[in-house]
């Protein structure tokens, strides 16, 4: 009777603490400007969290969901949340540049594993154990843009960039050292304001420089009518841009037929799943959103998958004073990441800089608003 | 710098300045009258913009397919008539109370730009809510997007039909402030108030006329603006309408032909700096606030110099 | 008030207040110990943008353009040259720029930093009141809006000034908690002292007609133009603050919607009174958090479901209906203890 007891009394004592609960916080931005980036990396997390929640020893993973607004104090206060109060032993996001370097010194006090997926400027991840990137960074996807060109002996190009995003800013730079490098020449570079609707100017100037390539790393919304006015203009020359103007059914939209032929960089393609998991993957999405996933929600859940597989390779902590331990176990997992199958290809992340090596782009291109792959490139 | 190139600029700095004229024009009658910077202005011209598009969605089942021109104008007629509803509204509901009270200005003003954050917003949510996203292409007949070939010029169509129906307009609103019983009344509204209303005048219709009027002109600015840049957001009547306010500052605020003339320099100013000087060109937004301040510093009553002491509009 | 009482008074809510710095953080976790750090900043910022629109009755849309200036001062002066070349990625930082630097790590350099933030913003303030403050009225409240305008894009587009549109981080972060309330419980005594002095009543005179104040002698240039000044010296040194406790700054957070909400808070506190401004901010914030399932799709009361950006149409909204049934906001221009005495000399 008295080992029954015992038994028992183990028994339940073993679920209570077998059936923990482990949170990975997750802050993006639901609302304001780019709340649709936002919500569409939260659905690609949320799309493999239902597949992958539960840890060899039974313990289930809980997200715990919290919106940045894209505004740097609701991010701060956001993280801190995340970490103090709700107890999270890693974050997923933010997914913009600006926002990821506002929590970089938070998650260096805190010593809270982070992982970003698409923060792509560099400085994102420097000087910090604990910041890590599922993405390749700005200086490679302008790169890639840049060899593209010159392959196609499209020796020289003009620019036009935002001034007011970081991320086009530093796009366009790593575009010109690259092509510099390679033997291209800038003509001119030429600069836009976000929500500005009158490119006439710009238009006129590229006109009268007559360039054999366009590089335009700006937001879809601009990137459309700046599109419309070039092409009304008889201005024929190809176009590119980033992962920004990912965005072909408005871009046609917005273009019309003027958006036929501008091809961009993206992380990922929806037609070419680069491996098992990620065809499995882009198959549920569609059945369960009714639409292919974007680079967005492939790469959110990617770092979701990162997250997952390296907590899985640290014991649980049987009480909360452990809980330092047990990130610092998962930081450091995170950061020893290898050839792990994830949405857009095997990742595999460096453990001195926190950024993914060797991490291919792709290049497309829109025909009649749908995307056609062009081809891949490796770094 | 070639000939061909000066001319497009000065083609397209008629073309945008011409906006800029038809919504400061609302901005001058308005102030003219109650001496009071309706910020809700350039949402106003945002509210005619989205309205048209609207309409036509319903029009065509939201395919946006077959516009033809009388579906174009019943649309966009419709819409202009709505949007100088919303314009009166704003002055029944939002001003009319406060002025009855005899409110401190600083009232009306925070209450004007309560109004232009609600519009805003409010649009916003119908946009994402409802349209499937804040941008929005805007559609109009093929015709105007037809392209003129000049030698090396391009002129699209729109951008001459613009500053014609622009000039129209003005003469429109002249008319009707010099030659008509609502404009005398107007003008003597704007000249003293309280006298007009011992008079016997019944002002709040006249004020009313008046709001509807700006908003209709604010509306046709916003329609020929969604037409030469075919992307519509909520936000997208903020900074045009700021810097229209600007141009009738600059033109002599309370000078209907004023509006219409400080409407044409920003538009130039904005198109030929960032055309010749394209290193200037991330100022652009910054121009008609430099613009002002000089205005300011040098002839505070603007080009057209209005002595309110003696003479309106 | 006698002087005693007045100084009493100062000296309760100071210890009050110091002693509620000091524990606080034991008691509540850290994200609400954020909360209330940014609580404290925009005391700083509402209190002072209450001085020139509410007390001097001046209607300007400022103080995103000062918050910026300052935040970006303290910001290049304390971060240290090797830092700068690592950060300015667009252009080469100005050489002055770049070699200007007070030592964080020494005590007072931070104090220095902020102050000196504090006088740069006041400078603009003074080459600003020349044009603004030769016309009268609604001019003021465009101009300055144009004025945050311009001072946003100068940011951008000077980048080896401000590293334009990539901003600035790792700024270093020793505006902790308790400095920051610290400073903001200075600021506030130093605006109250302000306002009861005799400028404040000259600023009162000029709010309440301005040709009287000039006909009873007031230079009211003169105290339109200080008001402004110190107003902006206020909002220069909580910009500092605000970038060293958020610790990354940029150009876009500075917009508009900065100014908007400092006057939801003016406005709902009541212009022109300082306790009123104070409390507003608590509920604003406060606000801001109870009404954020309005955004969140997954949300419904009843019929109602929550749509993103719900919350601000309600926000409008309830800036409308304040301006139009309690346009003097929660305490006129009254303070707080003006009441308690009203209601104990009616008990009497």
């Amino acid at each position: 009777m008295r080992k029954l007891v015992a038994l028992s009394i183990s028994a339940i004592l073993a679920s209570t603490l077998m059936a923990k609960e482990i949170k990975v916080g997750v802050l993006q931005p639901l609302t304001g400007p780019i709340a649709a980036f936002g919500q569409k990396t939260l659905d690609g997390i949320k799309l493999v969290h239902e597949k992958y929640n539960t840890l060899p020893n039974g313990d289930k993973i809980k997200l715990v969901v919290v919106d940045n607004q894209f505004d740097k104090i609701q991010t701060v206060n956001g993280y801190k949340r995340l970490v103090s109060n709700e107890n999270v032993v890693a974050v997923e996001g933010p997914l913009a540049s600006s926002m990821a370097l506002a929590v970089k010194r938070f998650a260096n006090d805190t010593k809270t594993p982070t992982v970003t997926q698409i923060a792509t400027n560099p400085r994102v991840t420097k000087g910090t154990k604990y910041i890590s990137r599922t993405c390749f960074t700005d200086d490679f996807q302008g790169t890639v843009a840049a060899k593209y060109a010159l392959k196609h002996n499209l020796d020289n190009a003009v620019v036009v960039f935002d001034m007011k995003q970081d991320y086009s800013v530093g796009l366009a730079k790593a575009f010109m050292k690259a092509y510099k490098k390679g033997g291209g020449k800038i003509l001119k570079t030429l600069f836009i304001n976000t929500g500005d609707k009158d490119f006439n100017a710009q238009v006129a100037q590229i006109k009268k420089l007559n360039p054999k390539f366009i590089y335009t790393p700006i937001y879809a919304p601009e990137e459309g009518l700046f599109l419309r006015q070039l092409r009304a203009a008889g201005v024929k020359a190809p176009v590119m841009g980033g992962d920004g103007i990912a965005d072909p059914a408005l871009l046609k939209k917005l273009a019309g037929k003027a958006a036929n032929g501008v091809m961009y960089t993206d992380h990922f393609d929806a037609a070419k799943a680069p491996t098992p998991l990620s065809a499995k993957f882009i198959k549920d999405f569609k059945a369960k959103y009714g639409r292919a996933p974007s680079a967005f929600a492939a790469t959110g859940a990617d770092a979701y998958l990162v997250i997952f597989n390296a907590i899985k390779q640290c014991d649980t902590p049987a009480t909360s004073n452990d809980l330092s331990k047990f990130k610092s176990c998962v930081n450091n997992a995170i950061r020893h990441t290898k050839n792990l199958e994830a949405v857009t290809g095997y990742l595999t992340i460096d453990p001195n800089t926190g950024n993914p090596i060797n991490k291919p782009a792709v290049i497309e291109k829109i025909v009649d608003g749908k995307t056609q792959f062009v081809e891949l490139v490796k770094p | 710098m070639d000939i061909g190139f000066v001319l497009q600029q000065i083609i397209n700095g008629f073309s945008l300045g011409s906006m800029y004229a038809l919504i400061a024009i609302g901005y001058t009658l308005v102030y003219g009258v109650l001496r009071l910077i309706n910020f809700a202005h350039g949402d106003i011209m945002m509210v005619g913009a989205f309205l048209t598009f609207i309409l036509l969605g319903i029009f065509t089942g939201w395919k946006f397919q077959h516009i033809n021109m009388p579906l174009f104008f019943t649309a966009a007629g419709i819409a202009i008539i709505l949007t100088s509803i919303v314009g009166i509204l704003t002055y029944v509901i939002a001003y009319k109370p406060l002025l009855d009270k005899g409110a401190p200005k600083i009232s009306l003003l925070i209450t004007a730009i309560g109004i232009s954050f609600f519009l805003e917003s409010l649009f916003n949510v119908i946009a994402n809510q409802y349209l499937g996203g804040t941008y929005q292409a805007f559609y109009f007949p093929k015709w105007f997007s037809k392209i003129i070939h000049i030698g090396d010029i391009t002129i699209p169509i729109l951008t001459i039909i613009v500053p014609i129906l622009t000039i129209l307009l003005l003469l429109l609103v002249l008319f009707i402030l010099y030659k008509t019983k609502v404009g005398i009344a107007i003008r003597a509204l704007a000249f003293d108030i309280s006298t007009v209303k011992l008079m016997g005048a019944n002002s709040n219709f006249i004020i009313a006329f008046v709001f509807a009027l700006g908003s209709a002109l604010a509306a046709i600015g916003g329609i020929a603006y969604a037409m030469a840049y075919p992307s519509i957001d909520p936000y997208m009547g903020m900074l045009v309408g700021l810097k229209a306010f600007a141009a009738a500052v600059v033109g002599g605020i309370g000078s209907v032909t004023g509006a219409v003339i400080g409407g044409f320099i920003l538009g130039f100013v904005e198109v030929a700096i960032p055309g010749f000087f394209p290193e200037l060109g991330g100022w652009k937004d910054a121009f008609a606030f430099i613009l002002l301040i000089f205005v300011l510093l040098f002839k505070p009553t603007g080009i057209m110099g209005i002595d309110f002491e003696r003479q309106r509009f | 008030m006698s002087a005693k009482k007045y100084f009493t008074l100062i000296a309760i809510v100071t210890a009050v207040f110091v002693a509620f710095l000091y524990f606080s953080p034991k008691i509540f976790g850290s994200y609400t110990i954020t909360v209330l750090s940014n609580i404290y900043i925009f005391i700083i910022l509402a209190v002072s943008y209450n001085l020139i629109n509410g007390v001097t009755g001046q209607f300007s849309l400022e103080p995103n353009g000062f918050v910026a200036i300052g935040a970006y001062v303290t910001a290049i002066l304390l971060l240290s040259p090797e830092i700068k070349d690592e950060l300015y990625m667009l252009s080469e930082p100005l050489p002055l720029i770049r070699d200007v630097f007070l030592d964080p790590s020494k005590p007072f350099n931070p104090f220095l930093a902020l102050l000196i933030s504090g006088f740069v913003a006041s400078l603009v303030a003074l080459t600003l009141a020349f044009p603004v403050f030769r016309v009268r009225g609604d001019y003021l409240a465009i101009v300055t809006l144009g004025f945050g305008f311009i001072i946003r894009i100068f940011l951008i587009n000077n980048p080896e000034i401000s590293n334009g549109s990539m901003g600035l981080d790792s700024i270093p972060g020793f505006a902790s908690y308790f400095l920051i309330g610290i400073i903001c419980l200075i600021v506030v005594i130093l605006v109250y002292n302000i306002v009861y002095s005799r400028y404040g009543r000259a600023m009162k005179a000029v709010r309440d007609d301005e040709d009287a104040a000039l006909a009873m002698g007031v230079n009211t240039f003169k105290t339109k133009t200080l008001a402004f000044m110190t107003s902006a010296f206020f909002e220069g040194v909580g910009g500092g603050l605000l970038a060293s406790s958020i610790g990354s700054i940029s150009p876009d957070q500075f917009t508009f919607m900065l100014t908007f909400q400092l006057l939801i808070i003016i406005v709902l506190g009541g212009l022109g009174s300082i306790s009123g401004s104070i409390i507003a901010t608590f509920l604003f914030i406060g606000g801001m958090e109870l009404l954020r399932p309005l955004d969140d799709s997954s949300w419904h009361f009843g019929p109602i479901h929550g749509i993103p950006g719900l919350r601000m149409v309600v926000f409008s909204i309830l800036l409308l209906l304040l301006m139009l049934f309690a346009r003097r906001g929660l305490l006129g221009d009254k303070e707080i203890w003006d009441y308690i005495k009203i209601k104990r000399r009616i008990n009497e």
